[in-house]
């Protein structure tokens, strides 16, 4: 019998070999069809994907293999053209080139990836309209022939540091992910909670206080370095009736802004930027602001105030900052009560319940000196075309809107502000990605509505085309 | 100062309110009588249930009979040439102003409840949000969104 059993194993452990290398060989038959079938679906994309500039100047672009999509764009749709380069593009020397429009939000209209940088140049010159800016036509035409030579601004290498280091992206990225870290010491083990905490001792005060500002720390380089990959190389140039921003090194970007589309002009101070007195300057524009950027297009991250006057005049004519109004005095019991109330109830409880509670009662008293420093800083005003409107959230914004810019304009109030004598005024404009609508709260009631006034004012010369801004040719 | 608006919005709109405001005040009624039962069985103490009614009865009173018709008498609003002029709110008092020339488009639209009134609303939409006048009749909606429609096509729009 043992021969007969051994011969038996002798086949099954030849019969398992042979399953065992069929296994293998199936596994890299998969592998090598599916890389085959991923550089034949790539190949097949690249041959499907043509786009055309016809005879009548719209964009034709058509894709796809089983589902054929084809696009057609006048130019008179086109908000903005963007293009993009990763790193390997980038050693290609090639580009991708969006195409915004007003409709899409975020996402743009044709996205046309692997194009030449000639080629991404002369599209987007292709897509100029003709209508637009009919004063600087021959700028732009000239502008479109040759590397423009506007006025520009670029950042020095200790300027890029200083953007970098007072950046608050790794912060906010941080705040964003404390419901992770929450969860996180969650799932430790209930042992590492194991103590009996009659009196904090100092160890532990110290190791939380170390832990925080480990993460805290930590945080900040990141967010100093992302920004500073951003920001790296950062131009900007005014050429006829745009403004082009070129910015980044792993990703560069580069975003044209037409200055018809400019929406609100927005100086912010973020709390670090504040502290080296300088200014953030943005702007919100119609159907521009899409590429994973929330919020307005940042023109340059770091000018002084004086600085920031002359680059607005030149990059965003006619936004000139008129002088702003703080909110009268009987605003700030507002303002305090605004930003205590919440915190107030909580800290209460727990410094009656909790020992060495007490401690808690630090966090109503700054915030309400921080509703003070919010006071300080809320105000709006009006002069001429232009009206600003001036609060801080965290950051300090001054946000500036042509009268033939605002949407609609509201005066609010609730029975306290009414006993005041007090309004909240907000004004809204067209701006992507989100509706941008800027509020100062507590103004003067009267004042308030002299700002419906004053947009109403704007609207007595119906029949005529908007003023606009001049745009002279630079 | 700017007058107030002049146009009061349809008078049947304090009906529709309170209807809808029914359909709420049944459902607080309805936990009401839940803690009422649930008190009665002795699984909840009484002054539970006390509150309990005294809040569903103080809600209902408030979202059935005073609500609708205090919000009646604060809408107003005003279509002149150059813009569109609203005042509402009930807690928080608020006008806005849309200049005519930001209108995009005008919509009338009405659910159920203001369909079986003859009521429709008004939505005007500009680039920066839409702006709703709640329960017109339908006529007066028809006319007044072909009347802001023909003031809005006069001039071309910028954005």
């Amino acid at each position: 019998m043992a021969p007969v059993t051994g011969g038996f194993f002798a086949i099954a452990a030849v019969l398992e070999d042979a399953r065992a290398a069929l296994g293998s060989f199936l596994i890299v038959l998969g592998v090598i069809f599916a890389g085959v079938l991923a550089i034949l679906l790539a190949w097949v994309h690249w041959y499907r994907f043509t786009y055309q500039v016809a005879d009548d100047g719209s964009l034709r672009v058509e894709h796809g293999l089983l589902i054929r999509k084809s696009t057609r764009l006048s130019p008179e749709r086109v908000q903005s053209v963007d293009t993009k380069a990763n790193l390997l593009f980038r050693v290609l020397g090639l580009v991708t080139v969006d195409i915004h429009t007003a409709g899409r939000g975020q996402e743009p209209e044709v996205s046309i990836a692997a194009m030449t940088e000639e080629d991404a140049r002369d599209l987007a010159a292709a897509l100029r309209p003709a209508s637009r800016g009919q004063a600087v036509t021959e700028a732009a035409a000239d502008a479109a022939e040759e590397p423009p030579q506007g006025p520009r601004w670029r950042l020095t290498g200790s300027e890029l540091a200083l953007v970098a280091v007072t950046s608050s992206a790794g912060l906010i990225a941080l705040a964003a992910l404390a419901p992770l870290i929450a969860a996180l010491v969650s799932m430790l083990p209930e042992s590492a909670f194991d103590v009996e905490i009659v009196a904090p001792s100092g160890t532990v005060i110290a190791a939380v206080a170390g832990g925080a500002l480990v993460l805290l720390v930590a945080a900040w380089v990141v967010g100093s370095v992302a920004t500073a990959l951003q920001f790296w190389d950062f131009l900007v140039v005014r050429s006829g009736g745009e403004v082009r921003v070129e910015r980044g090194l792993l990703q560069r970007n580069t975003r044209n802004v037409p200055l018809d589309r400019v929406q609100a002009v927005r100086y912010t101070e973020g709390l670090l930027r504040q502290a080296i007195g300088r200014v953030t300057v943005g702007v919100d524009a119609a159907g521009i602001g899409a590429g994973g950027e929330l919020g307005p297009t940042v023109l340059h991250p770091l000018l002084t105030a004086a600085e920031a006057r002359r680059f607005g005049e030149v990059m965003v004519p006619g936004h000139s900052t008129p002088g702003i109004r703080s909110v009268p005095r009987r605003a700030l019991r507002r303002y305090v009560f605004r930003s205590t109330v919440l915190p107030l109830l909580p800290s209460l409880v727990v410094a009656w319940f909790v020992p060495y509670g007490w401690a808690a009662l630090t966090i109503p008293c700054v915030a309400a000196a921080w509703g003070v420093w919010v006071y300080r800083d809320a105000g709006w005003g009006v002069s001429g075309e232009v009206l600003a409107i001036r609060w801080r959230s965290v950051a300090r914004t001054t946000a500036l809107v042509r009268r033939s810019r605002v949407q609609s304009v509201s005066v609010s109030q609730h029975p306290l502000q009414k006993i005041a004598g007090l309004a909240t005024l907000s004004v809204r404009v067209a701006a992507s990605p989100a509706n941008a609508t800027f509020t100062v709260r507590h103004v003067d009631e009267t004042d308030a509505l002299g700002a419906l006034e004053w947009v109403s004012g704007g609207t007595q010369r119906r029949g005529e085309p908007d003023p606009g801004v001049p745009i002279e040719a630079v | 100062m700017r007058p107030d608006p002049t146009e009061r919005i349809d008078g049947r709109a304090v009906t529709v309110w309170r209807l809808a405001g029914a359909l709420g005040a049944l459902i607080v009624v309805a936990a009401a009588g839940v803690a009422i039962g649930l008190s009665a069985a002795g699984v909840l103490p009484a002054f539970v249930a006390a509150t309990a009614a005294a809040v569903a009865i103080v809600a209902s009173v408030l979202i059935v009979g005073v609500v609708p018709k205090v919000r009646w008498l604060r809408w107003r609003y005003e279509v002149s040439e150059s813009e569109v002029y609203l005042r509402h709110g009930l807690i928080v008092r608020k006008r806005v102003l849309i200049p005519m020339t930001r209108v995009q488009h005008v919509d009338t639209t009405a659910g159920p409840l203001l369909r079986a009134f003859g009521l429709s609303s008004v939505t005007v939409a500009t680039a920066g949000g839409e702006h709703e006048i709640p329960a017109l009749s339908d006529e007066v909606a028809d006319r007044l969104r072909d009347r802001i429609a023909a003031l809005a096509r006069v001039t071309e729009d910028v954005v």
